[in-house]
């Protein structure tokens, strides 16, 4: 049996504020994006109390709270204090996947012998924390990364909670199904609809039908209802070769338009493409998957002569993909994948074009990773409808390391 | 329609039209052969719109008519039959019945009226030509053709006229070939036609027949290639071939000259372990011998020396053997010559004493 330990930094990006600036500690603030139009990124739990919350305008959030003091964010900060945690928790395990900018996984399965039962080596990672960078964290302790995350969850702040093998079925049982990660407010209305409201009826609840509705993550629902999860924690660097290079977007709203999908399209593309070409990949099969407002998934692929990272090849073959589709209704998720991986193998051009496409591309990406994404993009991208959100505030998912795979299921 | 044939003579005109009838479902009717029956002939035609076939064989016709059938099947089904003779017949609704023996199979057909017409074509255009050289040249360029579908102006052969030479070439963005003939010149009353891969490789197939007198014609829409009663009719393809003269190195002085059918097979082993699907291979030229390398991470990596007449400063380059093998295996010739300049440079590759065959190749970055 596995023991994974999730940790969740408490209110992150607000703490890192309170903690190089004295002055914000124990006062309710809000860390926000450096644009016109911004929302609240993180409140600090002082703010919160007065029920500000993520996504708030400035109008909402000093409503809920008058005393709320504003701090622009500033990702630096953050990006090297993420990489502070994660080289303290690399002191407990070699086996620490990065999760997000302020979470992470640690496999300690069979560290008792060096550092005490699972708990106690939390509270040492805890204690470290706290001590070196100032900072509280919810720790999380379970057979699996589903339920150690679950964990996590259950005490903020300052949290510590340990889930045991024993205890599952009885802790899921009453549990409602949006408590678990991966199940949102979309999933659980459709999840009611169903008759499905807990964990303990999600479980019990025929795969056949979850298939049937839910496509491909009909039966993984299943399994999340019982509370088994099987995935590893994969430390970066060791992902192995990549098998594919993705990304998926869900959509603010449910969009039926091609164009606006397309541009959509094109936007994962271009990130699809720069991420493959940073690492030296290239991909032979490019896969366009679309989810329907009902939660319906499904992929298409498409194979091509020869491997390729360039933006406009992958988006036209996705683009090609989504022309063959007669879609049943407006989407709500879009991803864009190339796979069949390879090696970038070195082989040139004869043609002048192909050289001036490759150090194009190459330029791009380099003003793009020194400035900073989507600084030199596709003029379509810019269109209304489709464009890249330029809040200032560093995505939750930023990872200091390794090839991101997101993989839609 | 009603007409009986011999098993034979149906299974030939039926075979050729194999490759051409559309695969995939886009017009369900493209799927189908057109057959007509009218004085004492059994007509038969296929298209995917790009390339036309038609032919024509005797058959003892009661009932003039036409209609179209699923090639495939009807194809499947005369194969098989238990007798040389066929009957075939057509009855309301565009029915098919092929009888044969005490088989009888009765196959949905689609009205003739809506199969698409083939080409007109002017014979006065057609010319003789030498099957022998056309073959030559087809089979000289035909894998350096891309199959990148998104790089449609290199789908096929660029075909072209200099003074009294003719001239194809193929790429495919990684390596070029380039072929001059003598002959063929009055056929080709159009500069710089663009043939279609597919076209091109369906009279290829033709060519292989034995006797009998070629023609070729390629003018402003399309290439023909007639022979006997077989008319293959290829619509030329749009866009601009890449200015391969740009491409031909000039300045390739480090020469080396290698025994064929050695450097082939020594590639070939040595491949073998070069790492995944792009074969990439380490040539390093030195006084009088080459030195083959390839390694691949996971697996291992291999070795080998041969002899050749190289006597220019030594040189390290990598290429994909692949494009090597292709160009190896296609050379009558038993001595290439290999034309280098520097490791980012591409490579020429000729038959030794000729100019005719000339072949580049991009390297690999090492």
């Amino acid at each position: 049996m596995r023991t994974i330990m999730h940790l969740d930094m408490n209110a992150f990006f607000a703490s890192v504020e309170q903690r190089c600036d004295p002055g914000l500690r124990g006062k309710p603030i809000a860390v926000i994006g450096s644009a016109h139009r911004t929302v609240v990124t993180t409140a600090s739990y002082e703010a919160r109390k007065f029920g500000v919350k993520t996504g708030m305008n400035k109008y909402e959030a000093k409503r809920a709270c008058p005393g709320l003091i504003f701090v622009v964010g500033d990702n630096r900060k953050y990006i090297d204090t993420s990489i502070r945690i994660l080289n303290i928790l690399k002191d407990f395990s070699p086996k620490v996947e990065a999760y997000s900018i302020d979470e992470a996984f640690v496999e300690i399965t069979g560290m008792s012998s060096l550092f005490g039962e699972p708990a106690t080596l939390a509270s040492l990672v805890k204690e470290r924390i706290r001590g070196e960078l100032g900072l509280t964290c919810s720790i999380g302790i379970a057979p699996n990364k589903l339920l150690a995350k679950l964990a996590s969850d259950m005490q903020k702040p300052d949290g510590l909670v340990e889930i045991r093998e024993g205890d599952v079925a009885t802790l899921l049982e009453p549990l409602p199904v949006g408590e678990l990660f991966g199940i949102g407010p979309k999933l659980t209305a459709h999840l009611a609809s169903l008759g499905v409201a807990t964990c303990g009826e999600l479980a019990r609840f025929p795969v056949s039908i979850l298939r049937e509705r839910f496509g491909i993550i009909g039966e993984r629902l299943a399994l999340m209802g019982q509370g088994i999860d099987t995935s590893p924690v994969i430390p970066a660097g060791e992902e192995g070769e990549a098998k594919s290079v993705g990304h998926s977007t869900t959509l603010k709203r449910d969009i039926s338009e091609r164009g606006v999908i397309k541009r959509h399209i094109l936007k994962l593309s271009e990130m699809v493409g720069a991420r493959a070409r940073r690492y030296g990949l290239k991909g032979r099969k490019v896969t366009l998957t679309l989810r329907y407002h009902d939660f319906f998934t499904f992929s298409r692929q498409k194979t091509l002569a020869i491997p390729t990272n360039d933006t406009r090849a992958i988006y036209s073959a996705a683009s090609s993909i989504i022309d063959s589709l007669r879609l049943k209704s407006a989407i709500r998720l879009v991803g864009v994948a190339i796979s069949d991986i390879s090696k970038e193998t070195g082989q040139l051009d004869l043609f002048e074009d192909g050289i001036k496409r490759e150090r194009l591309l190459k330029a791009i990406d380099e003003i793009n990773k020194d400035i900073g994404a989507f600084t030199i993009t596709w003029a379509s991208i810019c269109d209304e409808g489709a464009q890249v959100e330029g809040s200032g505030v560093i995505s939750p998912s930023w990872r200091p390391e390794g090839v991101k795979r997101v993989e839609v299921r | 329609m009603k007409f009986n044939i011999g098993k034979p003579e149906f299974i030939k005109v039926l075979q050729r039209i194999q490759g051409i009838v559309e695969k995939r479902n886009t017009m369900p009717i493209l799927a189908n052969v057109l057959m007509e029956s009218s004085n004492g002939r059994l007509n038969i035609m296929a298209t995917d719109l790009e390339v036309f076939i038609k032919d024509s064989s005797p058959a003892d016709v009661s009932e003039d008519g036409s209609v179209t059938v699923n090639a495939r099947k009807l194809f499947e089904i005369v194969k098989e039959l238990p007798s040389d003779k066929v009957d075939v017949s057509t009855s309301k609704e565009d029915r098919v019945t092929v009888k044969a023996g005490k088989a009888r199979f009765s196959i949905m057909g689609l009205p003739s009226k809506d199969f698409p017409v083939f080409p007109a074509i002017d014979d006065s255009r057609l010319e003789p030509v030498d099957s022998d050289n056309l073959k030559e040249m087809i089979d000289k360029t035909s894998f350096a053709v891309s199959t990148d579908e998104t790089r449609y102006n290199i789908n096929g052969f660029l075909l072209e006229k200099e003074e009294t030479k003719i001239r194809m070439v193929a790429t495919d963005g990684h390596r070029l070939a380039f072929i001059e003939k003598q002959d063929l010149k009055s056929a080709v009353q159009k500069e710089g036609v663009l043939l279609p891969r597919k076209g091109v490789m369906e009279m290829r197939k033709l060519l292989d027949e034995k006797e009998g007198e070629f023609l070729l014609g390629v003018t402003e829409k399309s290439a023909v290639m007639k022979k006997d009663a077989t008319v293959i009719s290829v619509r030329l393809l749009e866009g601009e071939f890449p200015d391969y003269k740009k491409v031909i190195p000039k300045d390739n002085d480090k020469m080396a000259v290698a025994e064929k059918a050695v450097l082939l097979a020594s590639l070939k082993r040595v491949s073998i372990l070069s790492s995944d699907k792009i074969k990439g291979v380490k040539f390093s030229f030195l006084k009088s011998r080459l030195v083959l390398s390839s390694s691949s991470p996971d697996i291992g990596d291999a070795i080998e020396e041969l002899d050749l007449d190289y006597s220019e400063e030594d040189i390290e380059i990598a290429f994909n053997a692949r494009y090597f093998i292709d160009m190896l295996e296609a050379l009558d010739e038993e001595k290439v010559r290999i034309n280098l300049k520097d490791p980012l440079s591409p490579g020429i590759l000729r038959p030794e004493g000729s100019d005719d065959y000339t072949y580049i190749i991009m390297p690999m970055r090492l």
